[in-house]
């Protein structure tokens, strides 16, 4: 004989449908053993609904609360001013160094990547990004099927700002740094060669719609991509985000929208202190 | 701003947009059900202090990668429940150490038997204690839907498992649950023949 197991906790709380219920009692009606497993089940479901929620004892969540409040620890020293909005530009820059064509609509240069002499404000204070200096990249017929693709394409925006970055302090990135960054930091992705480069500006109206990034949030642009993710037609944006205004970036954030209507349909973080740990 | 309170999903959003207090706001609503459920699986304060400690760890490490296409609470027990099957497994490794239990005592031992549900104190302690004796994958189930009162598609979600197995762990978990505590039926009539028609 086989006994419904799947059924009997449903019967139990009286939740079968008659049809179900038919069966089991009639199964019931000739199994002893279903009989005594049914009543105890009763009283373990009373018994178990005796037990009462109780208080959380204090403390308990104290430090990972702290922990997520505090303003996350440099372990490096923090670099200048400049040295850290020109790193903020070498991050953009990569995507010109390694750029083929860059076409306006009318067909004319009329993209202008972030150079490092032009940059040397973008990163500072409260700018929300240096939008129309980013060009965007057409990886129209690349797929990111997941989100560690897209995890890829933040950490590249990071090394490449590190690089640039010496973290002991000395004397900032040369024209032959950005260019080792750039060349070794070039999109994997879809890169047969490298990217071509077209208007951003839909992009950028894409982002302004979707209120990305918010206000006050210290996040600067580096790196737009117009791709697929998990199939559908979306805008990558990644920037690098500072916990305080006058910081230097400690984290880079991809922000996902859907082509069409601009939804955000995902976004990822990864720090620099998880990049350096291996751990993003 | 918007009047009412903000949802979970929300709240993650602003985080990892820079709002660092809203992590702290998540942890405030959700902190109770966490650590509840921690200590119905895990049995002593202690374990359910650390197992809760480690999911909210967790859930702040990986916020990035919850997607909201489940609730949060979901993602939210599954990561609990991770927890608390980790703490399990290395409880295992470790030595058993002589750590008190809720009521001083050492978990795991037989309980006394109780040949009837006498009083209602004596109930409350024996089930927590036979929970314990429990298989952890029936216990698991049976906390989610008898003890927080969670829908079987939601514990079926948060598991991982199909609602056919949700349904059967249930009823087998009842089941050992009730032997565990030592009950017996409560009206133990005349012995009731193995086929046949049953007196109602």
């Amino acid at each position: 004989m086989t006994h419904p197991d799947d059924l009997l906790a449903d019967h139990v709380d009286g939740t079968l449908s008659d049809r179900e219920r038919a069966v089991v009692e009639a199964h019931l009606a000739t199994c002893a053993r279903c009989r005594e497993e049914v009543e105890l089940a009763r009283a373990a479901v009373a018994a178990l609904g005796e037990l009462e929620e109780v208080p959380v004892p204090l403390g308990v969540t104290d430090r990972i609360v702290a922990e997520a409040s505090a303003t996350s620890p440099r372990k490096t020293p923090v670099a200048s001013r400049w040295q850290w909005a020109a790193g903020l530009a070498a991050a953009a820059a990569i995507v010109a160094v390694v750029a083929v064509n860059l076409t306006g609509p009318d067909g004319s240069d009329g993209i202008r990547a972030a150079s490092p002499e032009a940059s040397t404000g973008a990163g500072g204070g409260g700018a929300a990004f240096a939008g129309s200096e980013i060009p965007l990249e057409d990886q129209r017929e690349v797929n990111y099927d997941g989100d560690r693709g897209v995890l890829v394409i933040a950490s590249e925006a990071v090394r490449a700002f590190e690089r640039a970055v010496p973290k002991d302090g000395g004397e900032g990135p040369t024209s032959a740094t950005l260019d080792a960054a750039g060349a070794e930091s070039a999109p994997a992705a879809g890169a047969q060669g490298a990217a071509r480069m077209v208007d951003p500006t839909p992009a950028l109206r894409c982002l302004r719609r979707a209120e990305v990034p918010p206000a006050g949030s210290n996040m600067t642009l580096v790196r737009l991509i117009e791709a697929r993710y998990l199939g559908d037609p979306v805008y990558l944006a990644v920037f690098l985000q500072s916990p305080g205004a006058d910081q230097p970036p400690d984290r880079a954030v991809v922000w996902v929208l859907d082509r069409g209507g601009c939804a955000i349909v995902n976004f990822l973080q990864v720090t620099f202190d998880a990049i350096e740990a291996g751990t993003p | 701003m918007p009047e009412s309170e903000p949802r979970d999903e929300d709240l993650v959003r602003a985080y990892l947009s820079g709002d660092r207090a809203a992590f702290g706001e998540l942890v405030r609503r959700h902190e109770r059900r966490v650590y509840n459920l921690a200590l119905r699986m895990l049995g002593t304060e202690e374990d359910a202090r650390d197992a809760t400690q480690d999911a909210f760890t967790t859930a702040f490490r990986k916020l990035s990668s919850f997607r909201g296409e489940a609730a949060f609470t979901t993602w939210m027990h599954r990561v609990t429940v991770n927890a608390c099957y980790d703490l399990l497994r290395k409880r295992r490794r470790e030595p058993l150490l002589d750590r008190g239990g809720e009521d001083g005592e050492r978990s795991g031992p037989e309980p006394a038997p109780v040949p009837d549900i006498a009083d209602a104190s004596d109930l409350s302690i024996d089930v927590r204690r036979a929970l314990l004796q429990v298989p952890e994958d029936f216990r698991v189930v049976m906390i989610l839907h008898d003890v927080r009162d969670l829908p079987q598609d939601e514990i079926a979600a948060i598991l991982g498992i199909a609602v056919g197995t949700v349904k059967s762990r249930l009823h087998r978990g009842r089941v050992a649950l009730a032997r565990a505590m030592g009950i017996e039926r409560e009206r133990p009539g005349p012995r009731d023949p193995s086929d046949g028609a049953v007196p109602r």
